[in-house]
């Protein structure tokens, strides 16, 4: 049974530390699609590195990697102006052509490993933290007004004299160095081997919980600890009940099953109504100076 | 950080001076030239023009937004260049926009201490809370710091931008247009707030185009701007309000509208419980019913959003009921299109000019014959028939005087009171029974504002029956026979015109009293 949730718990802290950093993101402001990208490359310089030096700088490289694809998701969709949605795609397309051509050639299981604590990954507690820290940074910080502010009103926000690209592009560094930790751990203390696109749509279902959290980290949370452990049940469901009655196939379904029955549930009259109170008003919106 | 040499500032001393100020723009247009301006501390200083004058560039450079291409500002006697927004409100200078910029998700206290060093890396809202409150008492504002922005009347908004300037330590604060969205009852409480700041020795600039008599209650002096000159700057008690038109028209304006009594004829209109939703599925329109006779106005006033767009176009046939008739000169009409009210003699007058009364990029001849089409007179065959076309279009802009270069000029290129006539140069003529007029002066100067009224009254002097629709108090009151409040999709109480106080009609209007 632990392992059963010791594995889910560390798909949970995949889920949880790209959706952390995609809504931090989208709380300024910037929509980026392409946490799917960043993740991937993420995950192929932390496995690179990995292998070469050790787990730990994985971990690191993994995350600067995020950081710069970020930095330049933020140069094209910030300064450039480019519609944030095509820009995110962009950087997708790059990263499952560039990952391919890059990591594929190499395989086998990683030879250093992060060591567990009770057999589960310490990226977990990291996540865990990471996740109140951002809470905290949003609710009880005036940086965390700023960036609340500059993803409702830019416009607000400058007269009131904030540097609204400033906080936009610190969002969108650190949004991307999250995407790019949750890829490097992916590989490092979960997958701990390469193989063809492994992040297998992970970014966008993290992408589809900030949606559904409300932009709210701490019903992130649950959605991430939720759809972690129904991705770990699609994978091996027998670790939690032998002889599982079920044919394989449909318990493969299962997450999927689960993404139309939420996509029912917010599509609901009620909910729309929440979500778009929710909504960071300016969220996708290139700031244009009138 | 803030600087504070205004602290010790004493009432009647020059706070801001402005020298020569010259601005001009790529395409050589001058919007500024030489523009002298003296501001007092304490005083309430209000600066006139019409559209286009040079307000905003004014607005502009004072507020640091752009840089002047000649002349100097000298703030507390000392020569000062304010090379962004946020360097004037660093020093002192405080501007409340016309369109607002605040956070509508976020409380009051959250948006007036946005970005202000004094609220600390953690917030500590307990002691700013007390900061504000206190700033609200000095200057007698009342507002629910917890309330969200966006349940805030356009009043309230106005507050909440108010005391963002002041907790930033402002001691001039810019006004943009501070009058133009609110109800009457919510202008008296921001008169008595601009009385309040200026007493605390706060130096005001209120820019103002159409909004005439508030600038009278509180503004101490007065400078008109004309085509970026400073035509006059003049103590309020030497003024008058046609001086003042005249100065920004820089003609005579005739101020006394009479408004004749018509003798009433047959009822042409009578709307029976009519209801009808938005455009986001909401209910806007509970069940009103009025009727309106040959020669008369009607007038409907109310803060926008309470419905009256929504039975303009039910009644123009734009929009369908939910419930309730109208009917037209003994006729049901509820369900006849557009095209068919048209033919019957009911004219419309859109509240947006270039979105629905006019094609931008059509040239006024087409612009006229985009309600000419059906008519066969203008018609050969299947073909239309242009001269003629061209020659009504002539006479109408002669009869109607509208400037323009020609009548192939594109639409767009007009002012709005040129557009605004022949928008009504097309409807009027085609009009024989009813006129639905919606916010037919908003955005207008004074001039263009008085001439489309005189043209109003001249159709129910033609017997016309006439639903004017507005927002302007003063103007329904001037305009109509009997004048209808509207508050939240329903008619407050229809009322004669001639007998009626004003506060009570703005009292309906802001839904207080039933």
């Amino acid at each position: 049974m632990w392992p059963f949730i010791a594995r889910s718990l560390e798909i949970s802290t995949i889920l949880l530390l790209a959706a952390i950093g995609e809504l931090l993101d989208e709380r300024s402001g910037v929509l980026n699609v392409g946490i799917e990208g960043i993740m991937l490359l993420g995950a192929a310089a932390g496995f690179i590195v990995g292998d070469a030096v050790g787990g730990f700088v994985g971990l690191l490289v993994g995350a600067a990697v995020g950081g710069l694809i970020g930095f330049l998701h933020g140069v094209f969709s910030i300064s450039l102006k480019v519609d944030q949605v095509v820009s995110g795609m962009g950087i997708w397309l790059f990263a499952m052509g560039f990952v391919t051509y890059w990591a594929d050639r190499y395989s086998g299981p990683l030879d250093t490993k992060i060591p567990k604590i009770y057999d589960l990954s310490p990226m977990f507690p990291i996540a865990l933290l990471t996740v109140f820290l951002i809470w905290f940074v949003l609710a009880k910080t005036h940086i965390g007004l700023k960036i609340r502010a500059v993803g409702e009103n830019p416009f607000a926000a400058e007269v009131s004299g904030v540097d609204f690209i400033k906080i936009r592009y610190l969002c969108v560094v650190v949004g991307g160095a999250l995407g790019g930790l949750a890829g490097a751990s992916l590989i490092i203390s979960y997958l701990g081997a390469w193989s063809h696109l492994p992040t297998k749509g992970l970014g966008w279902v993290a992408l589809a919980l900030v949606m559904f959290s409300l932009w709210r980290p701490l019903i992130l949370l649950g959605g991430s600890l939720l759809f972690g452990f129904l991705w770990q049940l699609a994978i091996s469901p027998e670790t939690i009940y032998a002889g599982i009655p079920a044919p394989l196939p449909v318990l493969r379904m299962i997450p999927f099953i689960m993404t139309i029955l939420f996509l029912v549930v917010i599509s609901t009259e009620t909910f729309r109504k929440k979500w778009a109170l929710a909504k960071p008003e300016s969220l996708g919106i290139p700031f244009f100076k009138e | 950080m803030l600087n504070s040499p205004q602290a010790d500032t004493r009432p009647g001393e020059v706070v801001l001076e402005a020298r020569g100020i010259t601005k001009r723009y790529p395409n050589n247009v001058v919007a500024l030239d030489k523009v002298d301006f003296q501001l007092r501390a304490g005083e309430v200083h209000a600066i006139l023009g019409e559209n286009g004058a040079g307000k905003t560039t004014l607005m502009n450079i004072l507020f640091g937004v752009i840089q002047p291409d000649e002349g100097e500002i000298y703030l507390y006697g000392r020569k000062t260049r304010f090379k962004s927004p946020i360097d004037a409100i660093n020093m002192g200078v405080g501007m409340v926009h016309q369109t607002r910029k605040l956070v509508q998700a976020h409380t009051v206290l959250e948006n007036i201490i946005l970005g202000h060093p004094k609220a600390g890396r953690l917030l500590n809202l307990r002691k700013v809370r007390e900061e504000v409150e206190e700033m609200c008492r000095r200057y007698g504002f009342r507002i629910d710091l917890d309330a969200r922005v966006w349940q805030l009347s356009a009043g309230e908004q106005e507050m909440v931008e108010i005391l963002r300037a002041l907790y930033r330590g402002a001691k001039i604060l810019i006004l943009d247009e501070p009058t133009s969205v609110l109800t009457p009852p919510e202008v008296e409480v921001l008169l008595n707030s601009i009385r309040h700041m200026a007493k605390n020795n706060i130096a005001l600039i209120p820019f103002i185009t159409h909004k005439l008599p508030e600038v009278f209650e509180v503004s101490d002096k007065v400078t008109v701007l004309r085509r970026g000159k400073v035509v006059k700057t003049i103590n309020i008690r030497e003024a008058s309000m046609k001086s003042l038109a005249e100065y920004m028209v820089g003609r005579e304006v005739l101020f006394n509208l009479t408004n004749p009594k018509v003798n009433l004829g047959r009822e042409i209109l009578k709307v029976e419980n009519l209801s009808a939703l938005n455009d986001k599925g909401v209910v806007a329109l509970r069940n009103v019913s009025f009727s309106v006779k040959e020669g008369e106005i009607l007038g409907i006033v109310g803060v926008s959003g309470n419905g009256q767009e929504e039975l303009a176009e039910v009644l123009a046939g734009l929009r369908k009921p939910a419930s309730g008739r109208v009917i037209f000169d003994g006729q049901d009409i509820t369900r006849k299109s557009v095209l068919e009210r048209l033919k019957m003699g009911i004219g419309y007058i859109p509240p947006d000019r270039l979105g629905e009364g006019a094609i931008g990029n059509f040239s006024l001849v087409d612009n006229i014959l985009l309600n000419l089409y059906y008519d066969k007179e203008f018609r050969k065959s299947i073909f239309l028939n242009y001269p003629k076309i061209r020659e009504y279009t002539k006479r109408l802009v002669s009869e109607f005087e509208v400037i323009t270069p020609s009548v192939d000029t594109k639409a767009a290129h007009l002012s709005g009171g040129n557009l605004q006539k022949i928008i009504l140069a097309r409807v009027i003529p085609k009009t024989t029974k009813l006129l639905i007029a919606n916010l037919p002066t908003s955005g207008l100067d004074v001039a263009s504002a008085e001439s489309v009224r005189n043209r109003i009254l001249s159709c129910k002097e033609k017997g016309m029956a006439v639903i004017l629709i507005s927002e302007d108090l003063d103007e329904a009151l001037q305009l109509s026979d009997r004048i209808a409040p509207i508050y939240e999709g329903r008619i407050v109480a229809i009322l004669d015109a001639d007998n009626v106080k004003k506060e009570e009609i703005g009292a309906m209007m802001a839904g207080v009293s039933q």
